[in-house]
Parts: C-alpha cells; structure tokens; sequence
C-alpha cells in the first residue's frame, strides 16, 4: 500500500434553508494522498472545508461525489476503523461517565478485555497529561482543555495505523500545547501516521512535513512544507548591523532596493538574495559599521497561509 | 472602596430580607384569600350538587388505554363514597331506614354503578351492592342492573340469587322463583339455590325464608353487602326475640292482670323459649335481657312491649 | 497488539446497550421507581377503606395501570433522545470512528432503553406482588406476571416508535407522534370497530388501513383481565410476542435506513 489516505475528486453539497433548498458548496473536487509514516498538516481558514473531508473519511458525512480510500480501503468499509483513531474538533463524550469508564467504553468495543482495558486506559490518561485524580471525575466536570486531551487518549485506545485530530490543539494553554505537540511527534516516532487539520501555524511548522491548504473547498496547494515555502519567490536575507545611523546605509539601500529598518539593537537591513549580501556587507563596512547578524528569512508560513487562503 | 464593598454586601442583605418578607406576606395573604374565596362561591342550586358526573363510563370504553378496570374501580368508590356522604351529611332528626333510601335522594348510584359495570362488565362487587342497595333506592333500576349482568355474565349463579333476592323483597315471588331456578342451573350453583326456588313457591314471607337468604347473602358478594346481611339476620333474631317476649309478656297480663314491672319478672319463662337453630336469649350479668348488639330490651309498660333500640324496625312493627 | 481484538456483530451491540442502560441509571431514571413503591404503600393501606373490600383487583389494576403509565412516559421521553441527544451533543462522532456501524448503534442503542424498561418494569412488578400478598392476592399473581410482561412488551413497541420518529424528526417532534402513535394504537381497533358499525365503506377502509399500520396497543390490554386471575392461553402469548417482535423489527429497520444516510453536520 502506497499511500495511507487517497482522496480522489470529493465533493459535498450541504443543503441550507427549508423551503427553498439552497445547495452550498463546502467541498469541491478534492483530491489529495497522504503517505505513511508522516505528520500530514491539513490547513485551511474557517469553513475552508477541513472539518467537512475529515467527516467523510470518518464516515460521519457522506459525500456528493467522489471516493476516498484508507488503508486501501472504501471509506464505507467500517472494518477498517479498528485500524484508525480520529479526535474530532472540540470533542465532547458522554458527560455522565469518567475519563477511565469512558476509554474503557471504547476499548469494549474493539473487544479489549477488561485487564487490558485498565493497563490502556491508564497508559493512554497518563500520555496525553491528565492527573491522576481526574480519571474518576465525571467528563461533566472535566474542562476544554481536559475534554481535547481525552478525545486524543481515546483516539489511540486501538493503537491505530493512522489517526486523524481535528484541531487538536483548541482549547488547550501554552503548556498543555506543547505537551501534546511532543505527543503527535512522538507518535509518528512510533509509526504511526497523523493526518492533522490545524489553523495554528506555529504548530504546523512544529510538526508537519506535507500539508495541504485546502481554499473555500478547493486544494490551494500541497506539498512538503520546506518545498511550499522555498518555491516562492527568492530568499531573502536579514543582516544587523550596529555602530552607524540609518542614514548611512540609504543609499545602498535605494540602489539595491533593500529594506531598511531601525532597531533598538542598531540597523536591519532587508536584502532580497543570496548575491546581494556580499554588497550589502561592503556598504556597511564602508561606513564604519559593526555586523551583528546575517540570518535567511524565510517568506514565512503566514505569508504561504494568507497568499494561499485568500484570507488577507 | 471598603465602604462601598460594605453598602453592597448590606443592600443585598437587604433586599434578601425584603424578599422573605414578601414571601411570608404573600404566603398569609394567599391562605387567607383562598379561604376567602372558597366560602364566597356561589352556591349551586340543590339540584345541580350532584352534577359533577358528566363523563358516560361506556363512551369511554376502547380510549382509556386499556385502563378500564381501574376506571371502573374509580367509579366503584365513588359509588360508596357517594352514599356514604350522603348518610353522613342527612339532617341528623331525619330517620332512615335500609329499605327505603328515597329521602337521601342519591340518585347518581345508579349511574355510577352502571359506568363501573360497562366498563368492566365483570365487577361482581358492583352487582352485589347493586342489588342490595338500589332496591331501597328504585326497584325497577335494580331488576335493571341485575338483568345486566346476568347478560354480560350468563353463568354466574350469584346474578341470578341477586335478582331473586330484589324480586323476593318486591314479594314478586314467582319470579324469584323463577330466578332461582335459572341460577341452580349454572355451573357450580349450590344445592341453597334449588332449595331457595322451592321457598319461594311455598313459604316465600316466612322468616326462615329471610335468613337463609341473607345468610347465603353474608357469604357472597363485597363487605358492604355482607354487613348488610349480618344486619338483616341480627334484626330477623331481634324481631323473633321481641316476638316472643312480648308473647310471654301478654301471657303475664293475662295471668296477673297487670304488665311486669321488670323485665327480670319474665326470664324464667323466656328460658324455656326454643328460639331459631336452638339458641337462648342473651344475659348480662346484672341480669338483663340484651338483643343480638347486646343492647338491654326496653319495656314499655303502657303497651305492656318491648322493643330494641339497636333495631328501630322491631318496635315500629307493632 | 494491533488485531488481537476479536469481535463480532454482537458484541458492539451488547456493549451499546450496556452502555445505554448505564446512562439511564445515571440519569436517575429509575428515580420513578420511588413514587411507584410510595403509591402503592399508600394504597395497599388505604384502599381497603375506600373499596369496601375489593382492594385487591384495585391494587392490581391501580399497579398494572401505573406500570404502563411510568413506563410509556420512559419509553417516549427517553426513547426520543436516545439518538438525537447523541448527534446534538456530537457523541455521536466518536463512535462512528469505531468498528460500529450505524445499524449497531440503533440497535444498541435500542436494546439498552429495553433493559431499562426491562428492570422498571420488573421492580414495579415486585411491588405490586408484595402489595398483593399484603392484601391476600396472592392467588391472582401468574396472571399479574402475564399482565406485566404484556406492559412490556408494549413499552417496547413504544420506543421503537420512539426512536424511528427520532432518527429523522427533532426530539420534541418525535415525543408529540409517539404520543399520538401511543393513543391512536390504543384506539385504533375501537375505531375499527366503530367504523365497521355505522360508518361508510369509505370510512371502513381507512379505518381498517389504521389498524393494521399503526401498533395494535390494545392487544396488550390485559390488565382487567389480570384482576379477576385470569390466564391467555400459550398460543395467544406466542401470537402476541410474534407480533411484536416482528413489529420491532420492520419500526427499527425504516429508523435503520433513515438513520444509515444521516449526515452528521
């Protein structure tokens, strides 16, 4: 099996209003393959259609057109969801169970016996960084943040092949962010695959090697990240420099159509390729500047997100 | 800052304390409003007072989920309760007897009964209070009624004992015969009812008549039913009782020329009495003659009688 | 590790409705078995006051009557939530990612609200056999047994009711049609009867197409007769728990074919 998920042209219409029924393309001809063994980043602005393709893959909605396999198998194939796991976005369970009845819940199904399910179900509360003292509460109690991270315990009780997380990182802090982002790296370490869907870039550029940024439906583009961002126009270059004024290096500026800006640090200079460094570097110290820095400055994933997104 | 923290903490003290006054005002002035409210109503006309039954038991027959039996057990106490207030609420100088409940006017027994027994056509009880009390109340409904279970029941021999008990008490003895005939055909009929049918041919008014139709009552039917019968047969030994006192009585007069002084004066002579099934009069220890509720018989020495104040009927006889 | 798992069909079923029945405990459903236990104290004590002696068909019909009652409001106001809560509340997501397919679920879903009424039923059943042995009944109980598993059988046609109206209708929906499918089976044979009797041919026709579409409730009506200690014969238990069954089945399979193309928005 070569690749672990394969979209092929699939589209969903929703249908809104009662009388007069209005058909609102969320998806439109996707087609996309995820291959094993990576950290798939699945980007997209609100109602991009991200929630909607993992839906279908989940089998929770059903296609206008298209297929989409996983595993090599249909997505109609509900035999092939013990190899899986999925979290969806904003997970919500059972509030009147606890953490610990609620994995064991789900590990009875794929027929988990019951020392295995309790060996599971603390193994799984305990990686994903809920207190001990929590397993027991009634999911009622628990918060957001507690909720997101028992949807990623519960995704994992089959130990699956690949697993899907719908914004895994919502409704999370700082800390907790982190910890689950050392999770996600430390499953693909373990060989499993996570097809990812995230609007946080940080953690995309964290995690991911492929994404794909998926635009009112439509696949903007795809690739792998470096790939994505490098293939945009040229690289760009930031030196500091310290020891001269501004004014000092205009001129260089103005002729080489570099960016110049002031700092509390001293001078940055903006150039816009590798051969223009060299120039640059004279300019400074022609007029008596000190070099603090010359860094690359990669046409940021943000800029990639709002040129493909349309969102800005 | 402290200080307003402090106006705020007083005020909601406050207006906690307003509300619970309010409660207590609201919570007296509802009681007393309500009481008032109540005594103020209008009041019915007389003849409207009993107009609350406006549902037909049998229209509601197949819609009331299957619930039948218990609506028929809903209309059930009702009927004893009905009767039962209306005794309660009688003028206390009104006198009623058992065998005439027309001054009550409790003219919703029958329906009640009737929408018990159409819904469930079964209700033996129903029947047999049916019968024992509607004939004080309209004989003609409870021929009526008893007819009417015979038709939903054809095979329970207790309907037909019922409809000869009402014709017996009407002294429409041939048809108590006749229904007592029916009935000893029934499956598990007891030989009591050939035996009745033969009663009624021959020796319809008698006494012995009487007993062993309440004694065969006592044993069937509801409690009320049952009370009832205990009562008839305790009144048929009173009344023999007073019989015979007063026969001994008369022999005394004629013998002495003039009427016993006590009572006591008679127990030898009222020792040697054979009264019904072999039993005696009754003694207390002071030597008083009791009736069958143990209450002393009363002389009236100008009659040169006696009567039982536990059963008005045996003085009113005479 | 991986596929040591080994389940079937059932399974998931079974482990649904645990589930399912679970979460009517906690929900604190089985709560109405204390007013049922009060009721029937009470009128264990009083009713031989008010019956003049005729307490125990009152007990047995005031308790049979009171079972179905407790349980059809169970059966319709638990029966419509059991899956549209789950969409609502989105639960539902993470199951279907499980190896459960939808007709699993239902069924499940389906079985656990029947053990509910199953134990409520049972436990009101206890209740009116302690009352009746407290009030010299005993003699009648076989045929207040009779009468109970009828009032559950019933319950069970009723929230299969519940859940077909519930798989495309909203909960408040759902709960209004149940309630009328409860009062029209329950009518619908007097109907027929009163239709055969005076109405028209055209008349006859509806009404004899109500009858049979709709649930025949009042074959389950068995609770007057249970008052007088009466007993079915084997083959009208047979009939009557055939029919519901099969029932059950075509309800379950139209909310299995509308529920299978639900989309979860």
């Amino acid at each position: 099996m070569e690749h672990i998920v394969e979209i092929q042209d699939l589209s969903k219409d929703y249908e809104t209003g009662f009388w007069k029924k209005k058909k609102v393309r969320a998806l439109d001809g996707l087609s996309l393959r995820v291959e094993p063994g990576q950290i798939f980043g699945f980007l997209g602005g609100n109602g991009a259609g991200k929630t909607t393709t993992i839906k279908i893959l989940m089998g929770l909605l059903f296609p206008t057109s298209g297929t989409a396999r996983i595993l090599g198998r249909d997505i109609g194939d509900t035999s092939m969801h013990r190899e899986i796991g999925y979290c969806p976005e904003n997970p919500y369970f059972y509030d009147y169970l606890t953490a610990d009845e609620l994995i064991n819940y789900f590990g009875e199904i794929f027929g988990l016996d019951s020392a295995r399910r309790k060996e599971r179900s603390a193994e799984l509360l305990t990686k994903v960084g809920l207190a001990e003292k929590d397993w027991n509460k009634q999911l009622r109690k628990y918060s957001k943040g507690m909720l997101q991270r028992v949807g990623l315990a519960q995704s994992l009780i089959n130990d699956p092949k690949i697993v899907f997380l719908d914004e895994p990182m919502s409704g999370l802090d700082p800390v907790g962010r982190r910890e689950i982002r050392e999770l996600i790296a430390e499953l693909r370490s373990s060989g499993t695959t996570v097809f990812m869907s995230t609007h946080i870039l940080s953690d995309v550029e964290a995690l991911c090697e492929r994404v794909a940024i998926l635009r009112r439906g439509k696949l903007a583009a795809t690739g792998r990240l470096e790939d994505l961002l490098a293939n945009s126009e040229q690289q760009a270059f930031e030196i500091n420099v310290s020891g001269i004024s501004a004014a000092a290096l205009r001129p260089f500026a103005a002729s080489s159509n570099a960016e110049l800006f002031e700092k509390p640090t001293g001078i940055s200079l903006q150039v816009n390729s590798e051969t223009e460094i060299d120039a640059a570097l004279k300019a400074v110290r022609g007029s008596g500047g000190k070099l603090l820095s010359v860094q690359p400055v990669g046409r940021s994933l943000e800029e990639l997100f709002v040129e493909k997104t349309g969102t800005a | 800052m402290s200080k307003t923290v402090q106006a705020d903490r007083s005020r909601v003290r406050l207006s906690g304390l307003v509300l619970a006054v309010a409660l207590l005002i609201g919570s007296f002035a509802v009681y007393f409003l309500s009481n008032a409210a109540g005594a103020s109503r209008t009041p019915v006309p007389e003849s409207a007072i009993d107009d609350d039954l406006s549902l037909e038991g049998k229209r509601l027959k197949g819609f009331v989920f299957g619930a039948e039996g218990l609506i028929a057990d809903v209309y059930w106490m009702q009927s004893l309760q009905y009767l039962g207030d209306k005794f309660v609420n009688a003028p206390p100088d009104q006198v009623i007897s058992l065998d005439d409940l027309r001054p009550l006017n409790p003219r919703l027994l029958y329906p009640y009964l009737d929408n018990a027994t159409d819904l469930d056509p079964g209700f033996m009880a129903a029947y047999s209070y049916g019968a024992t009390v509607l004939p004080a109340i309209d004989p003609a409904t409870a021929i009526k009624f008893t007819e009417k279970g015979i038709a939903s029941n054809p095979e329970n021999f207790r309907l037909y004992q019922y409809l000869g008990f009402i014709y017996w008490k009407l002294h429409r003895y041939d048809e108590a015969a006749a229904a007592y005939e029916r009935g000893s055909e029934q499956p598990g009929a007891p030989p009591f009812m050939k035996a009745m049918a033969a009663f009624m041919a021959s020796n319809a008014g008698s006494r012995e008549t009487a007993r062993a139709m309440y004694r065969q009552m006592s044993d069937s039917g509801d409690q009320q039913t049952r009370l009832n019968a205990e009562y008839r047969l305790n009144e048929l030994d009173a009344e023999e009782q007073v019989e015979a006192i007063n026969a001994r009585l008369s022999d005394y007069q004629k013998k002495n020329g003039s009427c016993v002084r006590s009572l006591k004066d008679i127990v030898p002579a009222l020792g040697a009495v054979k009264l019904a099934g072999g039993a005696q009069f009754q003694q207390t220890a002071a030597g008083e003659i009791v009736d069958p509720k143990l209450a002393p018989y009363v002389l009236d020495s100008a009659a040169c009688s006696v009567h039982s104040t536990s059963f008005p009927k045996t003085g009113a006889n005479k | 590790m991986r596929r040591s798992s080994n389940t079937n069909y059932l399974t998931q079923i079974f482990v649904i409705a645990k589930n399912a029945f679970r979460e009517a405990v906690r929900d604190r459903i089985l709560y109405n078995l204390v007013i049922f236990v009060l009721l029937l104290t009470g009128a264990a004590i009083f009713l031989g006051e008010l019956t003049a002696g005729q307490e125990v068909r009152t007990i047995i019909n005031l308790g049979l009557n009171a079972i179905l009652l407790f349980g059809a409001f169970i059966a319709i106001f638990v029966g419509v939530g059991l899956v549209s809560k789950e969409i609502e509340k989105r639960t539902v997501y993470a199951i279907f990612a499980k190896p459960v397919t939808r007709s699993q679920f239902l069924v499940g879903k389906y079985l656990g609200l029947s053990l509910t009424l199953l134990v409520n039923t049972a436990v009101m059943g206890i209740g009116v056999t302690l009352a009746l042995l407290y009030v010299g009944g005993g003699d009648r109980l076989a045929s207040v047994w009779v009468a109970v598993f009828f009032v559950f059988l019933e319950l069970c046609v009723l929230t299969a009711v519940a859940i077909t109206f519930s798989s495309f209708s909203t909960p408040a929906l759902s709960a209004l049609f149940t309630f009328f499918i409860f009062v029209i089976g329950h009518f619908s044979s007097s109907l027929r009867e009163f239709a055969a009797a005076l109405g028209s041919a055209g008349a006859k026709a509806v009404f004899g197409t109500i009858y049979y579409i709709m649930p025949n409730l009042s074959l389950y009506g068995f609770r007057t007769q249970a008052a007088y200690g009466l007993l079915p014969d084997a083959a009208a238990v047979a009939a009557i728990t055939g029919y519901t069954i099969v029932y059950i089945a075509i309800l379950l399979s139209i909310a299995n074919f509308i529920f299978s193309r639900r989309n979860f928005k």
